[in-house]
């Protein structure tokens, strides 16, 4: 329960292939990180298994059945997306954004204001229900956005709602490290208690830290996917992001990390100078 | 009930449980509804003809028995339930109806500063009425002789309709009902409409000219029970739509994919609120003519007492719009007695104000 | 049939009266209606020039015609916006108005309000001027009075049309409403002012159009009238600089003989009872050489 599968799908917008025959599986239980350059399609994946986008080719399903065939309160029961950068112009209080989550139609007035204020626990804002959301800061906005979703999943799953999706679009992107840190906790955590939880993160080290499974895309596609350490390396990072890599290990716990490859870099780029100067 | 707890463990047996803060402005419904009732009240108390609520009991008893022969006792019925009575119900209607439309234009568009007549409804029923009193007596405009004295309350009403729907065709036509196009596409139309009306106005003569000018000022002084009658439909219609819309329009303050998420029916929701609009305003202005002011600024006086929750913003701004035009309505009706001012004058004049030292003294809400 | 309507009318009137407390020497029949509201400017003209202004109570805003008119009686406001509860504030027992009164929907209500309702054609043009008179004089019983007022406007009529068949020539005349926004609003055919410029022996130069119209510089060249008759506001000099600086005047003959005459609004295009003697006025100034615009007819 739980299981978001792309099989072949392709996206195409306005004349464009944004995605190309990309297969996925995104299991329950299980931390699943996209990682990708800008333009590898890792947002579009997301919103394909989301449901906001459908598959122009191929098919994406949600627990066997097709995505598209889904009502959205169904989907609003089972699924939640954070976005990045979700904007919201009016003064709301944090608590009432958060409460948003549980408006689905359905189950929105019984929800207990109680998960709301879990929620935010979970994010680390204890104590911001009454503060103006206009006056956050970009990182505790985007957090207040999780604790929303959260409050989405766990209002539905008061209904007796299984095996539930959580899909996250760079969540850290304006965090500082210790909230970083205590974000992708917060997804081990729900990985644990039996979620599907898939993240878009840009930083590579961060992923390799903290995934199950890696998805590496580019250019629409799929390059390779399996553990961190199984999929890392230097060659895939090298043709994937055209810039050369050292893929290392840390000493004490054999956790995987990436730095750029110095040598290499000062190399090409010396090469590069010449092969200008030659011109 | 054990994987919530289990997903929150991290931090939530710590914190002792702070109740979240109920809808915020609970007291605003009740003040402004003890507002309404007051107003409406004057509104049937005060009057150039002097006759107040005390001749109500006897002229209710005469209109029961059916014996209103007694010349005193006519006039009395004729000012308290044929004029003052049905104009106290438009004005409220058309009130609530112009503030719950600019309620909903503000979370359609997600900006606090949309007003109704961005969908085109204004313009277009402006349009149809300058045809009207333009062109009423030409035949080509004949046929709507059979309209009697409702003529301009029914071209501006198709009008209003008619333009809202050319507009939700032209935004809808790639299977999405585009904000944004919609948005473009009313100033376009509202261009267009202008200009028409603009050439119709240069081949009217004068009287038509002040008439025009006049109704663009609007005016309840046409008040009738037939138009009461002819209003309901609509005040039904919003009472039913407008509850179940305030989620949904909640959800839309986030974004349209976001509201998705969150299991939102985007587009149904969208057509919904653009045609019960349409309806809403286009009713209002066949009534009142044009009656500006109240889509915009009531609503978001509103948000500032109540914050943005649409679940207080609907009803407290449809309750309050209905008060404030009933009011205006009072003020214009007597402050020049026995002549009339028109509402829209009032309305600003008292309003803008009022307005801009709200302004000014509190920020815009949520409009950055 | 006289008496009958007569006894009904006095019931109500009487009725009505009691019971607005106004009481009255019971030996001295007023004549009826007695407290009557005049909508329209011609309309209350009419009424002053059939000696029953003391039965008026109340007038609209166009009622500019004597200004004692406006200034001595209630004002109901624009007579195309009228309002039902202050027209019934002000008890009148008859309203003779206007047949182009509004708003519709204001006009039907005091029509079935009870109070006696008499419309009157408004056409500017001299056969209705004279059947408004005769009928405004038998509502309000003065059908001799109205009898001698529409003799004299006939003789006024006849005299003017002998004047004009003595005339030795048309001169060109162009009647400005108004100037808006640099441009004049001249008057063209089928309008209150073609009428009185034709009446007054003037051939009007903007008859190729039609109504109240704006027009440009090269059309008033073009029409190139001899005289610009303008409309006057009651205060200063009205729009008489503001014609003179347009452009396309100065090069007509009209802007380079100075020939300009302000007449008062009510007066020339009201149609009322002094619509003869407005003609005539004008046809007078038409034909002597004038050296200097004169203002006429403004306080009538």
């Amino acid at each position: 329960m739980g299981r978001i599968e792309l099989s072949s799908v392709t996206v195409e917008r306005n004349g464009r292939t944004l995605i190309s025959g990309v297969d996925l599986a995104l299991e329950p239980g299980r931390l699943t990180v996209l990682i990708g350059p800008n333009g590898a399609g890792k947002s579009t994946a997301l919103k394909v298994a989301s449901g906001v986008w459908p598959a122009t080719k191929g098919a994406a399903t949600l627990d066997g059945r097709n995505i598209a065939d889904y009502k959205p309160r169904e989907l609003a029961e089972r699924r939640a997306l954070v976005a990045q950068g979700a904007s919201l112009g009016f003064p709301f209080t944090v608590g009432e954004v958060v409460m948003l989550g549980a408006s689905v139609p359905g189950f929105g007035l019984d929800a207990n204001p109680e998960i709301a204020v879990g929620a935010l626990a979970a994010v680390g804002l204890t104590g911001f229900e009454a503060r103006n959301y206009l006056e956050l800061s970009g990182g505790e906005r985007q957090r207040v956005h999780i604790a929303r979703a959260l409050c989405q999943l766990n209002a539905a799953m008061r209904h007796g709602v299984d095996g539930q999706v959580i899909l996250l679009d760079e969540p850290t992107a304006s965090l500082d490290p210790a909230h970083q840190t205590q974000v992708m906790a917060l997804c081990r955590h729900l990985a644990t208690s039996g979620l599907t939880v898939v993240l878009v993160l840009h930083d590579l080290n961060l992923a390799a830290a903290w995934a199950d499974v890696l998805v590496v895309m580019a250019k629409g596609r799929v390059r390779a996917v399996g553990s961190p350490r199984d999929v890392l390396t230097d060659d895939l990072l090298a043709s994937v992001y055209d810039w050369p890599a050292r893929v290392n290990t840390t000493p004490h716990d054999g956790d995987v990390f990436v730095l750029p490859h110095h040598a290499r870099y000062m190399a090409s780029a010396a090469s590069g100078a010449r092969r200008d100067s030659a011109r | 009930m054990n994987r919530a707890e289990m997903r929150f463990d991290t931090a939530a047996h710590a914190a002792p449980v702070a109740a979240l803060p109920k809808s915020r402005g609970q007291w605003v419904l009740p003040l402004v509804g003890v507002a309404l009732v007051l107003v409406a009240i004057a509104s049937l108390a005060i009057g150039p003809t002097g006759i107040s609520l005390g001749s109500l009991p006897r002229v209710l008893k005469a209109a029961l028995s059916g014996d209103i022969s007694d010349p005193v006792l006519r006039r009395e019925h004729l000012v308290l339930v044929g004029i003052r009575l049905p104009r106290m119900l438009l004005g409220a209607f058309v009130g609530g109806a112009l503030a719950v439309a600019g309620a909903m234009m503000q979370g359609l568009f997600r900006n606090p500063l949309a007003d109704p007549g961005l969908i085109g409804v204004s313009s277009g029923a402006a349009l149809a009425a300058v045809a009207v009193i333009a062109l009423g007596a030409t035949p080509a405009l004949s046929w709507m002789r059979v309209f009697g004295f409702y003529a301009l309350p029914v071209a501006a009403f198709a009008g209003g309709l008619v333009t809202s729907l050319v507009l939700v065709w032209i935004a809808n036509r790639s299977g999405t009902l585009s904000v944004a196009t919609l948005l473009l596409s009313g100033v376009a139309i509202a261009a267009i409409a202008g200009a028409l009306t603009g050439l119709m106005a240069y081949v009217s003569d004068d009287r038509e000219l002040r008439d025009l000018t006049l109704w663009s000022m609007g005016s309840l002084a046409g008040s009738s029970w037939t138009k009461v009658i002819a209003v309901v439909p609509f005040v039904v219609a919003l009472l039913i739509v407008t509850p179940s819309l305030t989620r949904a329009l909640n959800g839309f303050l986030l974004g349209e994919a976001e509201a998705y998420h969150l299991g939102i029916a985007v587009e149904r929701v969208k057509l919904v609120i653009v045609v019960t609009t349409a309806a809403a305003v286009g009713a209002a202005v066949a009534v009142a003519g044009v009656v500006g002011f109240v889509g915009l600024v009531v609503p978001h006086f509103v948000r500032l007492l109540t914050g943005p929750d649409h679940r207080m913003v609907l009803p407290v701004s449809a309750v309050l719009g209905a008060a404030l035009v009933v009011g205006a309505d009072v003020v214009a009706r007597i402050i020049v007695a026995p002549a009339e001012l028109p509402l829209g004058i009032v309305m600003a004049v008292i309003g803008g104000p009022v307005f801009l030292h709200l302004v000014l003294s509190r920020g815009v809400a949520g409009a950055d | 049939m006289t008496n009958v309507r007569f006894n009904r009318r006095m019931s109500v009137a009487l009725v009505a009266a009691a019971a607005l407390g106004f009481v009255g020497d019971p030996t001295v029949v007023a004549k009826e209606p007695s407290r009557i509201l005049s909508v329209g400017g011609a309309v209350t003209e009419i009424l002053y020039e059939l000696g029953a202004a003391d039965r008026i109570i109340a007038v609209d805003s166009t009622s500019q015609f004597p200004p004692e008119a406006l200034k001595t009686h209630k004002n109901v406001g624009y007579f195309r916006a009228l309002s039902t509860e202050g027209v019934l504030s002000v008890a009148p027992n008859a309203i003779i108005a206007s047949d182009k009164a509004g708003p519709p929907e204001v006009v039907r209500a005091l029509k079935g309000s009870g109070i006696d309702y008499f419309e009157v054609n408004d056409d500017p043009n001299a056969e209705a001027l004279k059947a408004r008179v005769r009928a405004i004089a038998t509502k309000i019983e003065q059908a001799e009075v109205g009898d001698a007022l529409v003799a004299r406007i006939e003789k006024g009529f006849a005299d003017l049309a002998e004047a004009r068949a003595r005339l030795s020539r048309n001169p060109a005349v162009l009647f400005v409403l108004s100037v808006q926004g640099g441009r004049a609003v001249v008057g063209g055919a089928e309008t209150s002012a073609d009428t009185m410029l034709r009446l007054a022996g003037a051939t009007n130069a903007a008859s190729s159009l039609n109504g109240f119209k704006p027009v440009s510089e090269e059309s008033l060249i073009a029409m190139d009238p001899e005289v610009i008759v303008l409309m006057n506001r009651s205060s200063g000099r009205g729009i008489h600089d503001a014609v003179l600086a347009l452009p396309g005047v100065a090069a007509t003959r009209a802007g380079r003989d100075q020939r300009l005459i302000e007449v008062d609004g009510l007066y020339f295009l009201g149609f009322g009872p002094r619509a003869p003697a407005a003609a005539g006025d004008l046809m007078k100034q038409l034909q002597a050489p004038a050296q200097v615009p004169k203002a006429q007819g403004s306080k009538g």
